[in-house]
């Protein structure tokens, strides 16, 4: 199982592999994460992630509170959705997808592991979910909406290449 | 509702308030508005690139979704904290889960 917070859900929304990343991993989401995603109802992303929440790939639970994650996430800076994603990663003991900076620090603190955005593309190539070629069109999607650095990227490429081989 | 404030301002800022004033021709108070909100947005973006700010926390902020903010980012050309290191970690996660 892993956790998402809004930021990886989104940016793998936009880069259009969220459905696959769902069929091949169970993800949760707490409520507050599904408001986030879904309260412009007009952009795609968030009618995709809707959606997927109605197909039951994406399920929605409720995290208990504990103090001790609290006060962590006030340390960060962190807003109410990746404080509730945090709590829920921590309690499942599941790894959280996030492509936030402060909140994988945060993770850091907790012994939470953390999963970027990108790390899927590879994944879903591995497992035969999508083709090389397709992953390698998706580069640039990740570029634009990741924001990842070009030595992260040509490192991607570069695996998905060699799995082709 | 709008407020009136008194700011004292040098003649520089002045200056730049009355020209972008006739560049664009608006008027002062409308000019002094625009820059305030760029001004805060521009902040913001420093904070969350610094990593002082969580993208939650700068969508809040600003007053838009996550969504958008993750647009907004992307036309700023403001680069994710994350390094191939934080990458090879991710992949091994997810080697380890089915």
């Amino acid at each position: 199982m892993i956790v998402f917070d809004a930021s990886t859900l989104i940016i793998l929304a936009k880069v259009s592999i969220l459905r696959e990343v769902l069929v091949a991993h169970k993800a949760v989401i707490p409520p507050i994460i599904q408001e986030e995603c879904t309260r412009e109802s007009t952009r795609e992303d968030a009618q995709l992630i809707a959606q997927l929440i109605e197909e039951e790939l994406l399920a929605v639970v409720e995290p208990q509170r504990t103090n001790r994650i609290s006060h962590i996430t006030e340390d960060f800076n962190l807003h109410r959705g990746e404080t509730v994603a945090l709590h829920l990663a921590w309690q499942e003991k599941a790894p959280l997808a996030t492509d936030d900076t402060p909140t994988r620090k945060a993770c850091q603190i907790l012994n939470i592991r953390s999963i970027i955005a990108v790390a899927f593309l590879e994944r879903l190539v591995q497992r035969d979910l999508i083709s090389g070629e397709r992953a390698l069109s998706l580069i640039r999607k990740f570029k634009q909406y990741g924001r990842y650095d070009v030595e992260t990227l040509e490192a991607v490429k570069a695996k998905i290449k060699q799995r082709r081989r | 509702m709008v407020n009136t404030v008194s700011v004292r301002l040098n003649a520089d800022e002045l200056k730049k308030i009355r020209a972008l004033s006739k560049l664009e021709g608006k008027g002062k108070s409308a000019v002094v508005r625009e820059l305030i909100r760029e001004g805060f947005t521009f902040k913001s973006l420093q904070a969350y690139r610094e990593g002082r700010r969580s993208i939650g926390t700068l969508a809040h902020d600003l007053g838009i979704s996550i969504s958008a903010t993750i647009d907004l980012l992307s036309n700023f050309g403001i680069e994710a904290s994350v390094t191939y290191d934080d990458y090879l970690e991710s992949v091994e996660t997810l080697q380890k889960i089915k």
